[in-house]
């Protein structure tokens, strides 16, 4: 009897605790999938809207929906309008000039002025506000003595007027704009974020929870700590079409489910997934070409590869049109250059490096390679498409007489192997390179080395190119350096380009007005002109 | 009984201190730096070296091992567990958010399994070789050997894609809802967690049972005239049940580990998922909290097993 007793308290007393904890787990909130709300995915679990550090990860896509900025990368991949209605170069290609939307207000109602710009500009110039972008504007008039400590502000960034915003450089810079797009430059309030003291500005609270926003969809609570709550900006410069946006951390297979439950408006596809969400009811897929890259980077200063005979070899030895029927189920295409449009940027008589087992190991003969050498294919497993690459890379690399593996990594042993100059052939996806072909500065000027460059590859008639070309304005002149630009770097093969991935979404019917942005990170750039039906 | 809670919370100090060292010194073991890691190479323009050389300065990185040690454990004893490094919340925030989903989704998923697990061992044991019998054997060896990721993915697509009776994942609708809401998505995550976790009860159920069953006070509760209802619930029951304290008390870790799982695939916002997410970002005080907090659960569950031993079972003395 006592034990009956026992039991019979126990498991009531189960019982009520979990109905209990059932009960509390649920935040109170309005009604489940309201009539003008949006649901979002994000890849990633997200963190905060700290747009000053270097990351373009699910907080960019968040950034873009809390904050705004003066340009962005627009779904034609051309530099689109924001803050900033115009904004010109001056002949001599020193003065950036922009002149930002009049009567814009931030969400608490406080007038966006030129000021605010100045004010965020001066953040991302210095270190010490954690600012993981100081190196794009080292060119920027009186960054020097600032970063120095010899002056208190950037001299170059000017407001000369509260709708007028002005950044004078120290060498011409045609093709500026490119730094401010990727990843996205957003603004910040400086009347508040402005009472904050500058050291240890990364763990201010603020970032996690921001109080002020100037984008369409500003942040409301965190719903759990994998969701977020957006609500309609009250003083958005435009009619919003939503009252809410929730965006939601969920893994691909995650989202597929709820995509078709018809829980999720917007999830990014993964090509092996493409055909099978095409065919789902009220689903609709929509592609477009990406305009990064997914290559293979080597250490250049570690000596391995350093020789491009070898990094021609590698780039012959692999069948990648069959990587993209196999890998990407034909999502992709092929191209022998980093910078893959505009059109005008793409020069014709290109190598292609076609699949050519023969030739690779010819050229392998001729640099004298060591087949006994060791070749790493490096990757941070998780992603279909990259660890099916990596081991049909490592197969054809061995064919071809190069002793190649695959070696796994978390993705904190992958930054620690980066700073470390220790990689061979790492494999990562990213960029925007179709816009401007001063895109590929980042990744290929000898200044960009212990930076963006990471590959520390530095030809000196490369960076002479990639000078002029940023520092001349004549349209037929630029196309004529960037041609030249584009046959070095097709040669020297700094980085391996193997394929551009399709960027594929998949939206709900009822999502209106979403349009497609080849950059995956830029997906949310026209969440002002969303509705749902 | 008081001298032994006192002796073995005394043990139990010595333990957490130890762990929290083997902890310190495993964390540093891991590859990679969580301040490379917070300074994206693939992204970073400008002196790297400094931004990160800042960044493990700005952490207490860069002070020595034993420093850092010290240093964690005077802000613990502040009730201050640090701060998360990838999203600069307090450790305590962090997992103070994530606690209620998972208790929830642990408590029920507990609940489901007792309920189940324990009624099916002693109807296999007092219908030994039965098809009953068989058949609960079939389902318990399927639930222990069903790995819980399948058993997930199984259920999505079942219940929740083709049937559509429950949603695929999350905790709530999305923008919240109500207690009907919650738990309408508790259903699916912890009946598969629980039918993980049911397995092993039903074994050792139907074993405790069996032995008793086998045990001479039965037979004499029998011949003293006692109906089979009141043998078997009053004397057979009691005694059959005690081991089976002990055994949920030492699947209280299994059932974390259970938890990393179902909360990934079904995106369930609790200390699973946030421990994954730490371990992949080496967000080393994030860990620590949550290894520590386990170890504490781990340590009071035994010790609650313990004493409730002692007190179902006049045998054992403390």
């Amino acid at each position: 009897m006592i034990m009956r007793r026992h039991t019979r308290a126990l498991l009531a007393g189960l019982a009520v605790l979990a109905l209990a904890l059932a009960g509390c787990s649920g935040p109170s909130g309005g009604d489940a999938g309201g009539s003008r709300d949006a649901t979002v995915q994000l890849y990633q679990a997200p963190r905060g809207f700290n747009p000053l550090l270097a990351s373009i990860g699910p907080d960019h896509l968040m950034e873009q929906l809390h904050w705004d900025s003066l340009v962005s990368a627009a779904g034609d991949s051309t530099y689109g309008a924001r803050l900033a209605e115009r904004s010109e170069v001056s002949a001599d290609g020193k003065t950036w000039t922009f002149h930002l939307v009049q009567g814009a207000k931030w969400s608490d109602g406080t007038p966006f002025t030129a000021k605010d710009v100045v004010f965020t500009y001066n953040l991302y110039a210095n270190p010490k506000s954690g600012s993981g972008y100081v190196g794009k504007f080292a060119n920027v008039n009186g960054a020097k003595a600032f970063k120095d400590g010899t002056a208190t502000s950037v001299a170059g960034f000017q407001a000369p007027d509260d709708n007028t915003f002005v950044i004078q450089l120290d060498q011409p810079n045609v093709a500026f704009l490119d730094e401010l797009v990727q990843p996205i430059m957003f603004i910040l309030p400086e009347h508040v974020v402005g009472k904050f003291p500058v050291d240890g500005l990364t763990n201010n609270p603020f970032w996690r929870n921001p109080t002020v926003g100037l984008g369409p969809y500003v942040f409301s609570r965190w719903v759990t700590a994998d969701q977020v709550e957006f609500k309609a900006n009250p003083n958005y410069r435009k009619k919003l079409g939503l009252d809410r946006v929730f965006a939601q951390y969920l893994t691909t297979d995650a989202a597929m489910a709820q995509l078709q439950t018809g829980k999720l408006d917007y999830a990014q596809v993964a090509a092996p997934d493409a055909k099978r969400v095409e065919g789902l009811k009220g689903v609709k897929l929509q592609r477009a070409e990406g305009p990064g890259i997914f290559a293979l980077h080597t250490a250049v200063d570690s000596g391995k590869l350093a020789n491009p005979l070898v990094r021609q070899a590698i780039m012959y030895a692999i069948d990648r049109d069959a990587l993209v029927k196999q890998v990407l189920n034909g999502e992709g295409k092929v191209v022998d250059t980093l910078v893959h449009g505009p059109s005008w940027a793409v020069p014709s008589g290109l190598t292609h490096y076609g699949y050519d087992p023969a030739k690779a190991k010819a050229l392998l003969a001729q640099a004298g390679w060591n087949p006994a050498t060791e070749v790493r294919i490096e990757l941070t497993p998780g992603q279909r498409d990259r660890d099916t690459a990596a081991t049909i890379i490592a197969a054809q690399l061995k064919e071809a007489g190069i002793n190649a593996k695959v070696q796994n990594y978390q993705a904190a042993e992958l930054s620690q192997a980066l700073g470390k100059r220790d990689f061979d052939l790492l494999i990562s996806a990213y960029g925007q390179f179709t816009i401007d072909p001063a895109s590929m500065n980042a990744r290929l000027s000898c200044a960009a080395v212990g930076g963006t460059n990471i590959t520390a590859y530095c030809n000196k008639d490369l960076d002479a190119l990639l000078n002029q070309g940023i520092a001349t304005k004549d349209q037929a002149q630029r196309q004529q350096i960037y041609a030249q630009a584009q046959k070095i770097v097709n040669e020297q093969m700094p980085i391996l380009v193997m394929y551009v991935p399709n960027t594929i979404a998949a939206t709900s019917d009822r999502l209106k007005g979403f349009q497609l942005n080849p950059s995956v990170v830029d997906a949310f750039w026209n969440a002002a002109d969303w509705s749902v039906s | 009984m008081i001298a032994f809670l006192v002796r073995r919370l005394l043990v139990s100090a010595v333990v957490l201190v130890g762990i929290s060292v083997l902890l310190f010194v495993l964390l540093q073991l891991m590859p990679g730096d969580p301040a490379e890691m917070m300074i994206d190479p693939m992204s970073f323009s400008g002196d790297r070296d400094a931004a990160v050389a800042l960044r493990r300065h700005e952490l207490g990185l860069d002070a020595s091992l034993p420093v850092q040690y010290f240093h964690w454990v005077a802000e613990l004893l502040r009730g201050n567990l640090g701060f998360s490094f990838s999203s600069g919340q307090p450790v305590t925030q962090v997992m103070a958010e994530r606690l209620g989903p998972t208790v929830s989704l642990m408590g029920t998923a507990l609940l489901i399994s007792l309920l189940a697990g324990i009624p099916m061992g002693i109807v296999a044991a007092l219908r030994r070789n039965s098809a009953v019998d068989y058949g609960t054997t079939v389902v318990s060896l399927l639930a222990i050997s069903v790995p819980s990721f399948f058993g997930a993915l199984l259920g999505i697509y079942v219940f929740g894609l083709k049937l559509g009776w429950v949603p695929t994942s999350g905790m709530n609708s999305i923008g919240g809802g109500g207690f009907l809401d919650s738990l309408h998505h508790l259903v699916l995550p912890a009946c598969i967690l629980g039918f993980a976790l049911a397995g092993p009860y039903v074994r050792y159920a139907r074993a405790g049972m069996l032995e008793v069953l086998g045990q001479d006070f039965l037979t004499t509760a029998r011949s003293k005239g006692l109906t089979r209802r009141r043998v078997i619930g009053r004397h057979a029951l009691h005694n059959a049940l005690i081991p089976l304290v002990t055994v949920v008390a030492i699947q209280i870790p299994t059932l974390f580990a259970g938890a990393v799982v179902v909360e990934q695939i079904f995106a369930w916002p609790g200390m699973g998922r946030m421990a994954l997410d730490a371990v992949l970002a080496r967000d080393y005080p994030i860990l620590l909290g949550f290894v520590m907090a386990v170890a504490v659960l781990v340590l009071l569950c035994n010790l609650l097993a313990d004493v409730a031993y002692a007190l179902i079972d006049p045998r054992i003395r403390l």
